[in-house]
């Protein structure tokens, strides 16, 4: 064998090395990813559902997100509303969460929830309504007892896509309610009148929830002024310390609100650092006051309705494109604990404030929009 | 003009804190191609370097054993990458990329379980900063540079270190005759397959460390996505720094000032589109590697599988 021959052999033994490496590698890679809290149920409920249509005794559901349970924002806020909502149920049956999904396996992965025939299909976030589309059209003819949830999306404005709304509901949080109760408690905490918000993400929901932020703030403590980043994104908790650190610095701000999962907490380690007792967070959408959190002095917390869409479903009136609309009245939104950083009499105007705000004699819309079309 | 001057202090402690993790990873790197090895899995180490520091932290209450283990970890993750390349001779730059898949995939399944069975770990230990007596009184500059974490200190000090290493040991000499010119080396009585293994060791446990350090040092919760591409930038760095330890660190300092201004201006414009201030660091880093980039400064070998009876 000529020394040529015998180089290009070694060399296609090692092709066939890497190729076996890079396989094996791949192969962990996939499986690991798939066992990130995707693990789902194969076996069903005790569903006793004929198809004649009697009533069923037992229900399943299933929540797909593109983050992961513990994230300590928005998807733990979708997990502990539907833990609420199995709690008060009892015929409902909860699969393992699908844990982050990609846009790009979102329409998968809600198609294998309608194989399995799962009653309730939870989508955390806008984002699954364009990409849930076909699926939900296609489900609405094979199978009807197959319903879907998506939260945070307005059906008229995101479900364009959709042709068929039969067996879909979306749930909408009263965002001006939301962000006024913040806003109260930031107007009626803050010592140098300047507040600060950050949003992962510019959408019309979290400018109307800085708005209503900034108008409450100022309703009740006139003179107050909003600092605002609404594109932090969700994950760089260090953006969060950065961007805190200079509105302390350079603003003076003393109260920041957060709408932006991890970001949030890189923010309240600013505040920590700058002074636990005098710079404060205003948590969301998960009540987190506790001694491991020694600058949050409230949390404005958010229930996606989860267990209304049940009920909907048992009585058999769920569907037609509706929006579940989360307020004050039905427990959509309300405020969380309070830290014993927040004065008794503060917490009791806080109090009395929330119900002018729950009976919509607080702030009007035209304020809201007033600061929201100043928003550039 | 005033808005820049009132933020500076700012901006300098964000330079010198977004420099460390980016400094770490960069001279971990610097250890691997003066070795011939070049890993752009960093991203990935570094993200299994924050988890571990986290958890261990959090579960031993010891920052200090949790950036320990942490480098442990990222050398055995990196000790995939170098039986790939190092012992099967496979292409280093498609190992390092299944490197960067597989390990944050790791991280983030570490995460679930050690989170989801008790959510009162999703927040874990901070390491408090060290102020230097007198130097930390300095206006403007004081308190942004000489008010640093421990861990911050020793990456500065680990420079000349690391430059003094490559320069005037036989170790660093020999290590740079690997990634210049293996068969030479060979031919010298060095053992280039132990260099390569040892340039992995290090790479590992310096780009774990700078993983850790965002989770130790920076803010003490471990998020999927952490590391924000700073493998990637080191990377940057290193090229631009000229595979030079000084040269690496002019780079991580000039990287954490823009990354630092852009949240500078986010901070007071904004009006302004902040997906522009967003782009300030990397396009300052895709310009530096225009005028900088030229692999022709780098070791002559980098990149290129070594078989010992290959000529």
């Amino acid at each position: 064998m000529s020394e040529n021959n015998k180089n290009q052999l070694d060399s296609m033994m090692v092709s066939r090395r890497t190729a076996l490496g890079l396989g094996l590698g791949g192969a962990a890679a996939l499986a690991l990813a798939g066992c990130d809290g995707g693990g789902q149920t194969p076996e069903g409920g005790d569903d006793t559902t004929d198809e004649g249509g009697e009533e069923k005794s037992s229900y399943r559901v299933a929540m797909i997100m593109s983050g992961i349970i513990t994230d300590g924002g928005w998807d733990q806020g979708h997990y502990e509303s539907l833990q609420r909502a199995i709690e008060s149920h009892p015929s409902w049956e909860m699969l393992e969460p699908k844990e982050n999904t990609a846009d790009a396996d979102a329409a998968t992965a809600a198609q294998s929830y309608v194989d399995m025939d799962v009653d309730l299909i939870v989508g955390n976030g806008n984002q699954f309504a364009s990409t849930w589309a076909e699926v939900i059209t296609d489900a609405a003819e094979t199978h009807p007892n197959v319903h879907f949830l998506i939260t945070n999306t307005d059906p008229e404005l995101e479900m364009t896509d959709c042709e068929v709304m039969d067996n879909v509901e979306t749930v909408l949080p009263d965002f001006v309610q939301t962000g006024a109760l913040a806003g109260v408690v930031a107007g009626l905490m803050t010592q140098t009148k300047s507040i600060g918000f950050i949003g992962g993400m510019r959408l019309p929901s979290t400018t109307t929830k800085y708005s209503a932020y900034l108008a409450a703030a100022q309703k009740v403590n006139e003179g107050v002024t909003g600092q605002y980043n609404f594109e932090a994104g969700f994950t760089d908790a260090s953006f969060g310390t950065k961007l805190t650190e200079q509105w302390i610095n350079s603003n003076n701000v003393d109260v920041m609100w957060g709408d932006a999962s991890a970001v949030d907490n890189g923010a309240r380690q600013a505040l920590e650092a700058a002074g636990a007792d005098t710079h404060f967070d205003i948590a969301q959408p998960i009540d987190i006051v506790g001694e491991d959190q020694p600058t949050v002095i409230t949390s404005t917390v958010t229930d996606w309705m989860i267990g209304q869409a049940m009920d909907e479903i048992e009585a058999g009136t769920y569907g037609g494109g509706k929006a579940i609309i989360g307020n004050m009245d039905n427990g959509g939104v309300y405020l969380g604990t309070f830290s014993d950083k927040v004065p008794a009499e503060v917490q009791e105007q806080i109090n009395e404030y929330a119900e002018q705000i729950k009976a919509g004699t607080f702030i009007t819309d035209e304020e809201v929009d007033a600061i929201e079309a100043g928003l550039q | 003009m005033d808005i820049f001057i009132t933020a500076l202090p700012t901006i300098l402690k964000a330079m010198a804190m977004g420099a460390v993790p980016i400094l770490l990873a960069s001279l971990g790197e610097l250890f691997s191609e003066r070795g011939g090895l070049v890993n752009i899995g960093l991203e990935g180490i570094m993200a299994v370097g924050a988890f571990v520091g986290f958890a261990v932290a959090k579960v031993t209450g010891n920052l200090w054993m949790g950036l320990l283990v942490a480098m442990l970890a990222g050398i055995a993750v990196n000790m995939i990458y170098a039986f790939c390349t190092v012992t099967l001779c496979s292409d280093q730059v498609v190992t390092s990329m299944a490197i960067n898949i597989l390990a944050p995939a790791i991280a983030l399944f570490g995460y679930n379980l050690f989170v989801g069975a008790n959510p009162a770990n999703a927040t874990g230990e901070q390491m408090a900063s060290i102020a230097i007596p007198g130097l930390s009184q300095i206006p403007f500059i004081g308190d942004a540079l000489f008010n640093q974490t421990p861990v911050a200190y020793l990456a500065f000090l680990l420079v000349p270190c690391v430059a003094v290493f490559f320069s005037r040991f036989r170790a660093g000499l020999s290590f740079r005759s690997v990634g210049e010119n293996p068969q030479a080396a060979e031919t010298l009585g060095i053992n280039v397959v132990r260099m390569k293994y040892v340039a992995c060791v290090v790479c590992g446990a310096l780009a774990a460390a700078g993983g850790a350090f965002l989770t130790l040092c920076y803010t003490p919760i471990y998020t999927d996505g952490i590391v924000m591409g700073r493998g990637f930038i080191a990377l940057a760095t290193l090229i631009f720094g000229r595979w030079n330890a000084f040269g690496v660190l002019a780079a991580s300092l000039l990287f954490g000032f823009f990354d630092g201004t852009s949240v500078a201006l986010q901070a007071q414009f904004q009006a302004a589109p902040i997906m522009f201030f967003k782009m300030i660091p990397y396009v300052f880093t895709i310009v530096a590697l225009i005028f900088f980039g030229s692999r022709s400064a780098g070791p002559k070998a980098s990149g290129k599988p070594y078989l010992r009876e290959q000529r």
